[in-house]
């Protein structure tokens, strides 16, 4: 998005303000929605799953090469300071700080899907290349963040863990036994991932295998909804678990799941 | 934005509206707001704001370049704080979304998703966040700065 208030006015809003276009702070408004989740959700430290959709960008800006100075037309202060105020307000930035800043285990819940223009980036106004960047949506298939990977990890996190009951403290351990429901419509969830993957999907924690997968058998006949029975399990007190819903995925094994973190037991 | 979302999402309309708890943009508003408030399906979507680009800057002044060109356009944009005529913008909107709707109206008023529109004060870019919710945490007064 590149200087959209250029095109209008601001906009007044009676008994509020006036107000212009927010991508002039934060164009991409990552940081704000994870903010903002906070503010939300205070007793959540992080979410299950954060997609940003991009715009565009120009594959020039990633480049890692340094060019010379050529004259004071084409670098000189104010072509630079232009430049400079274009940098900043590209959202690919803002991703790539964010992703800087988080471990490996965090990175596997960001995911981030965007295009690359073929060419200069085009004007804000530019109708005629609209085709063009439809097109290339569908001819850029990103090997690391394609939409296929997003979707799986979207319909894991539909999964949550219920316990049935309170946990028993024995031989320096908790046993916590409960279900593993799915909130949303489980048959089309199901339904979905099997699509996806047709190899054996699993319920593990970082020590063991819980269960199976078995949309035939976990489906409520009636009602369609998702329930697994029965998982017992062991945690450490003030251990982090987590459960990971763990398959194959173009020969490279891929984990994705939900937490549970307890305390004050 | 939307054709990246119809990769991911398309393929499972029934569940779509549900995926997402939170949704936060600044530009894309307009998507966002049609696509989990009034619950348009993608393929609406993509053809209505097609169309309203396509009527809406149809009038732009094709590839002409050149520091003359720059400047009338730069003397416009000043003079009439805008390039473009934000109430022509605002008739082609009301025409699509109907003169009555709000921006936050949602089909079901029970409907969980939370949604947020990002803009910026005029006298100092402080980050604003219009939204459909209240939350149950403090938030920091210096938070977006």
């Amino acid at each position: 998005m590149l200087i959209f208030f250029r095109l209008f006015r601001p906009a007044q809003i009676s008994s509020v303000g006036t107000f212009q276009d927010g991508g002039l702070k934060h164009n991409n408004p990552i940081n704000l929605a994870l903010w903002e989740s906070r503010h939300i959700w205070p007793a959540v430290d992080k979410p299950d799953i954060v997609v940003s959709l991009g715009t565009g960008t120009e594959k020039d800006s990633l480049s890692l090469c340094a060019p010379s100075f050529r004259n004071v037309f084409q670098d000189g202060f104010l072509q630079r300071l232009r430049r400079f105020f274009v940098s900043s307000l590209q959202g690919q930035r803002a991703w790539t700080e964010l992703w800087n800043n988080l471990d490996d285990r965090s990175r596997e819940d960001y995911f981030r899907l965007n295009i690359f223009f073929p060419g200069e980036e085009p004007a804000m106004d530019d109708i005629n290349r609209m085709n063009e960047l439809r097109e290339c949506v569908y001819l850029q298939p990103n090997s690391e963040y394609d939409p296929q990977r997003t979707t799986f990890a979207l319909l894991v996190s539909t999964f949550f863990f219920e316990l049935n009951g309170i946990p028993v403290y024995q031989t320096g351990r908790y046993y916590c036994s409960g279900i593993i429901r799915c909130r949303l419509k489980g048959s089309v969830i199901c339904q979905a991932l099997n699509r996806i993957h047709q190899a054996t999907l699993t319920f593990m924690t970082d020590n063991e295998i819980l269960g199976y997968f078995e949309a035939s058998q976990d489906l409520c006949d009636i009602c369609s909804r998702y329930k697994k029975m029965w998982i017992l399990l062991y945690v450490i007190r003030r251990s982090l678990l987590r459960f990971s819903y763990k398959a194959s995925y173009k020969e490279r094994e891929r984990s994705v799941g939900f937490h549970i973190i307890y305390s004050g037991l | 934005m939307i054709l990246l979302l119809e990769l991911v999402l398309v393929r499972y309309p029934e569940v779509v509206f549900d995926f997402a708890d939170l949704l936060l943009c600044c530009t894309g508003g307009l998507i966002v707001l049609s696509l989990f408030l009034r619950q348009w399906g993608v393929s609406q979507c993509i053809q209505v704001f097609d169309n309203l680009s396509r009527q809406f800057f149809r009038n732009r002044e094709g590839k002409r370049t050149g520091i003359i060109h720059y400047l009338r356009r730069l003397l416009k944009c000043w003079l009439l704080d805008g390039y473009y005529d934000a109430s022509a913008l605002e008739d082609a909107l009301k025409l699509n979304f109907g003169i009555h709707q709000r921006m936050f109206d949602s089909l079901q008023p029970s409907f969980g998703t939370k949604v947020a529109v990002t803009a910026t004060k005029i006298s100092d870019a402080t980050p604003f966040v219009f939204s459909n919710y209240n939350g149950l945490g403090i938030r920091n007064p210096n938070c977006g700065e």
